[in-house]
């Protein structure tokens, strides 16, 4: 079983598992674009941690099947349908949440991406927009008109 | 110690998860996780999001077009409907059924011309609508807009073709649940009591002979009985109201037992005969007024537009004497006024006396009628019909020349034989 390095964002040099590194689409590209390379990869936006976090999911889930591309609609739907050891996994600070998502994002780790967007939506899931604005800490930017405006346009939602 | 305060300030509830901070493919990918009411409540934050999710919110919209559509139905939100519409819905039939038992006219020309609902589709059928606190079934628009008194709607389906009087357009149209029921639309229109509907519905060439389903009455002879304000636009169309529709009663006669007289008023405008009757042994409208209330203004109606008042009736009783014998005092006032005869046999008591009330008004219109000089003291004195109409014969005789009144019992003769043998009587005994 080879093994490559990767180099994170603060130059610390990781070693992993080809096929646990192959979990990214975008290193999985990679490495089939170059062949063998023996010097660390370097991933620009990913610091040391959320490399790490990154991997240790990779890891878990290298056994998994590809994910079927066409029944995506259906099974994303379902923002409750995280897998305990997932669950568990993404009980991280929501600082380190964020960067998991940007890293699976760079690292095009669709189902980890999945997982983390998820694991936002069951935040929003059940909020009132003020509720929302707190757990966010968004500023509401609308006047009052443009918010009974919206309102208005999309009142079938509530239903 | 140190590390457990740092471990509680890095999980301050105060830390929030930079939601912003992700570019906007991230945040469309984290909205494919939420349904559309979460969507809602997202874009209602701030103007960013607002506008990176307001094509996914659409997409649900689309995808959700049936359920929005029934939904904007019942709440009777036009916008939604119309867009609903535009973006590919299905109207259904009792969306339609809904809008016209609500008087939505907007709605109704949405989902017909819009959502392309066939007027006369035969699909109404196994419907159940709630409108009007009825529960109908098997009912179509047209019939709920009539039903519910609803002219806009009806005169919006009507101008699109919806068929009226045909069997099909007909069947199984408007049965109420738990009543009676099955009307045509006419029936309908006079059992809910709305003049322009009914108008309406005349104009477009709704018919009485309509099929009527179950119901007893076509609607101009519901409209006699029940719902007399409903007759104007009948007579402004020129029904017959004299003949066949009310056998053996006239319309007039009708109005006239039921004291209407806007009724009596308007038929005898519109050119009713005020002395026709169906058959000769029958009452005169004038009669009839005179055994129920014998309403003075009626009555003044009738006699004024040239009712007889020495016809007699069925029981050899003319209508003054109907009036003396029911004791309405104010009624043989009038009637000594207009009657030819003042040898008039008077009816004093009959046999059975319906109404003790009678019996008061008796004795004063007896008063009246001697000092009117009429004779009033021969008790009971009821002839027969074929006698009376002799005796008459023979005042007249005394005050015509001979041939006129040659001619008139040569007329009459020909009269009684009709009707006697219309009576089972051979003219012989």
């Amino acid at each position: 079983m080879s093994e490559i390095k990767l180099l994170s964002s603060d130059q610390a040099t990781i070693t992993v598992q080809k096929e646990v590194a192959e979990r990214s689409i975008l290193i999985k590209n990679m490495l089939e674009d170059v062949g063998e390379v023996t010097e660390a990869i370097p991933i620009p936006n990913v610091n040391e941690s959320v490399l790490k976090k990154v991997i240790e999911w990779c890891e878990h889930h290298k056994g998994d099947p590809p994910a079927q591309a066409d029944d995506d609609s259906d099974s994303r739907k379902k923002s409750t349908d995280i897998d305990e050891w997932d669950q568990k996994f993404m009980q991280v600070d929501q600082e380190m949440l964020f960067e998991i998502i940007l890293a699976a994002n760079y690292l095009d780790i669709k189902p980890l991406l999945d997982v983390g967007c998820k694991t936002v939506a069951n935040m929003i899931k059940g909020k009132s927009p003020d509720e929302i604005r707190k757990t966010f800490n968004i500023q509401n930017d609308f006047t009052p008109e443009e918010e009974e405006q919206i309102r208005r346009e999309n009142e079938w939602a509530e239903e | 110690m140190a590390s457990n305060i740092l471990r509680l300030v890095g999980s301050a509830p105060d830390q929030h998860f930079q939601l912003l901070a992700l570019p906007n493919e991230l945040i469309i990918e984290i909205a494919h996780s939420i349904d559309a009411k979460d969507l809602y409540h997202l874009m209602q934050t701030c103007h960013r999001l607002n506008t990176v999710l307001a094509l996914r919110l659409h997409s649900c919209f689309i995808q959700h077009k049936d359920k929005i559509l029934l939904d904007a139905c019942i709440h009777n939100t036009t916008t939604l409907i119309r867009r609903a519409i535009a973006v590919g819905a299905r109207p259904e039939v009792k969306f339609l059924l809904n809008a016209c038992g609500r008087n939505d006219i907007e709605a109704v020309i949405i989902l017909l011309d819009e959502g392309k609902l066939d007027v006369n589709s035969c699909d109404w059928r196994q419907n159940v609508v709630d409108c009007c606190s009825w529960r109908y079934e098997d009912i179509y628009p047209l019939q709920v807009a009539v039903r519910c008194g609803h002219p806009i709607i009806v005169e919006a389906l009507l101008s699109r073709g919806i068929r009226m009087n045909d069997p099909d357009a007909l069947r199984g149209s408007g049965v109420r649940i738990n009543r009676r029921g099955g009307y045509n639309y006419l029936m309908g229109a006079v059992d809910s009591g709305d003049l322009t509907v009914l108008r309406l519905l005349l104009k477009y060439g709704a018919t009485v002979l309509a099929p009527n389903g179950w119901a007893y009455d076509d609607a101009l002879r519901h409209a006699m009985y029940n719902r007399r304000d409903m007759l104007l636009p009948f007579i402004e169309l020129g029904y017959h109201l004299e003949h066949a529709i009310f056998q053996p009663r006239t319309a007039l006669s009708i109005a006239a037992r039921l004291d209407c007289v806007g009724t009596v008023k308007l038929l005898l405008k519109s050119g009713c005969d005020a002395n026709y009757v169906q058959c000769p042994w029958l009452r005169t409208p004038l009669s009839e007024c005179c055994a129920v209330r014998g309403s003075i203004e009626t009555m003044t109606a009738l006699l004024e537009a040239g009712a007889n008042p020495d016809e007699l009736d069925m029981n050899s009783l003319s209508s003054l004497q109907i009036a003396m014998s029911r004791g309405h005092v104010e009624a043989v006032r009038l009637l000594i006024n207009w009657t030819q005869h003042s040898t008039h046999p008077i009816c004093w008591f009959p046999k059975r006396i319906r109404n003790p009330e009678y019996l008061e008004g008796r004795e004063e219109c007896k008063r009246i009628l001697d000092e009117a000089g009429f004779n009033t003291d021969e008790p009971c004195l009821r002839v027969r019909w074929r006698e009376y109409k002799q005796m008459l014969s023979d005042e007249k005789e005394d005050l015509q020349n001979a041939e006129a009144v040659e001619e008139l019992q040569e007329v009459q003769e020909v009269q009684e034989v009709s009707v006697v043998e219309e009576m089972g009587v051979n003219v012989e005994e």
